[in-house]
């Protein structure tokens, strides 16, 4: 069994420890007031292909520069399925269904991103 | 040829290996390739330099891209601008080797300033979707995880090597 603490010195405990509070700050900022989402928006190579509800159960063939993969919703959540590409990456970020959250899918080049919720009431104030 | 040149092409050669073949295998989880090549870029840095470190990470991504048939494809250029990073990095911070940071540490600077450094890349290259920094916090505790393990791997490397066959520079 390795003693880790043999080879661990003071420093790398602040480098974790500072790390760890960047990333917590940056997810605490970006998932602040984050609403369930209700549409995704499915891109491919920065062009918009389509929009998908995801108060609906679809499974939306999508054709990324690779070859196609699949967009699943069911009601609630979106995710994506059947990737071509070689780490599939993208099917391991699972189910998103906040405004703002995203899948992406480098080597096919496919993005899905909850678009943010349109608030009618705010709409209607500063109308 | 040097004992020290001798010693740089087997760094290149095993690294390119480990890039290749690490390349094979399917990760748990996003992000989560450990990137055990960069045990060797921590190596060289430690033994001799940023010069040699750059010289391994250029060959070993060429090579490794060479074999795994990614070479001038965007992913070649997202494992070439995250190693370098990385090494300029991890080399930045060496001289605090034992002075407060053991290669764990330094490991650790290193994975999270390659996978930031592919996050730009990314954005500028491929997917010019400014919401890719909601991918950022998990990045960034993958890379803690990953660059521990390959910190550790160094450091374990780095006893055995040193101590078994004359290595780095005052040997070269």
């Amino acid at each position: 069994m390795i003693q880790l603490k043999k080879y661990i010195a003071a420093g790398d405990y602040i480098i974790i420890i500072l790390i760890l509070i960047f990333a917590g700050s940056i997810h605490f900022i970006l998932h602040q007031n984050l609403l369930e989402g209700e549409t995704a928006l499915v891109s491919v190579d920065g062009i918009e292909v389509t929009q998908l509800s995801l108060k609906t159960t679809q499974d939306v063939p999508v054709l990324g520069v690779i070859d196609t993969v699949h967009v699943r919703t069911d009601g609630s959540t979106i995710w994506l399925h059947g990737s071509p590409c070689p780490y599939k990456i993208c099917e391991k970020m699972g189910k998103i269904h906040r405004a703002g959250e995203m899948i992406v899918c480098v080597p096919n080049r496919v993005v899905v991103r909850i678009l943010p919720v349109k608030n009618s009431d705010l709409d209607a104030t500063t109308m | 040829m040097s004992r020290k040149t001798t010693q740089i092409g087997l760094m290149v050669a095993t690294a390119a290996i480990l890039f290749s073949v690490e390349s094979l295998i399917p990760v748990p989880f996003p992000w989560f390739r450990l990137g055990l090549a960069n045990v060797i870029t921590l190596l060289a840095l430690r033994w001799w330099g940023l010069k040699e470190g750059l010289f391994i990470v250029l060959l070993r991504v060429i090579i490794g891209s060479l074999i795994t048939g990614r070479l001038m494809q965007p992913m070649f250029v997202l494992s070439l601008g995250g190693s370098i990073a990385a090494a300029l990095g991890m080399a930045a911070f060496l001289p605090l080797h034992q002075r407060g940071l053991s290669l764990i540490g330094i490991s650790m600077i290193g994975a999270v300033l390659k996978n930031v450094t592919q996050l730009i890349l990314t954005y500028i290259l491929i997917i010019s979707e400014i919401h890719l920094v909601f991918l950022a916090p998990a990045m960034f505790v993958a890379s803690l995880i990953t660059g521990f393990i390959t910190g550790l791997c160094a450091i374990i490397l780095d006893h055995r090597l040193v101590e078994t066959v004359e290595i780095g520079s005052q040997s070269a």
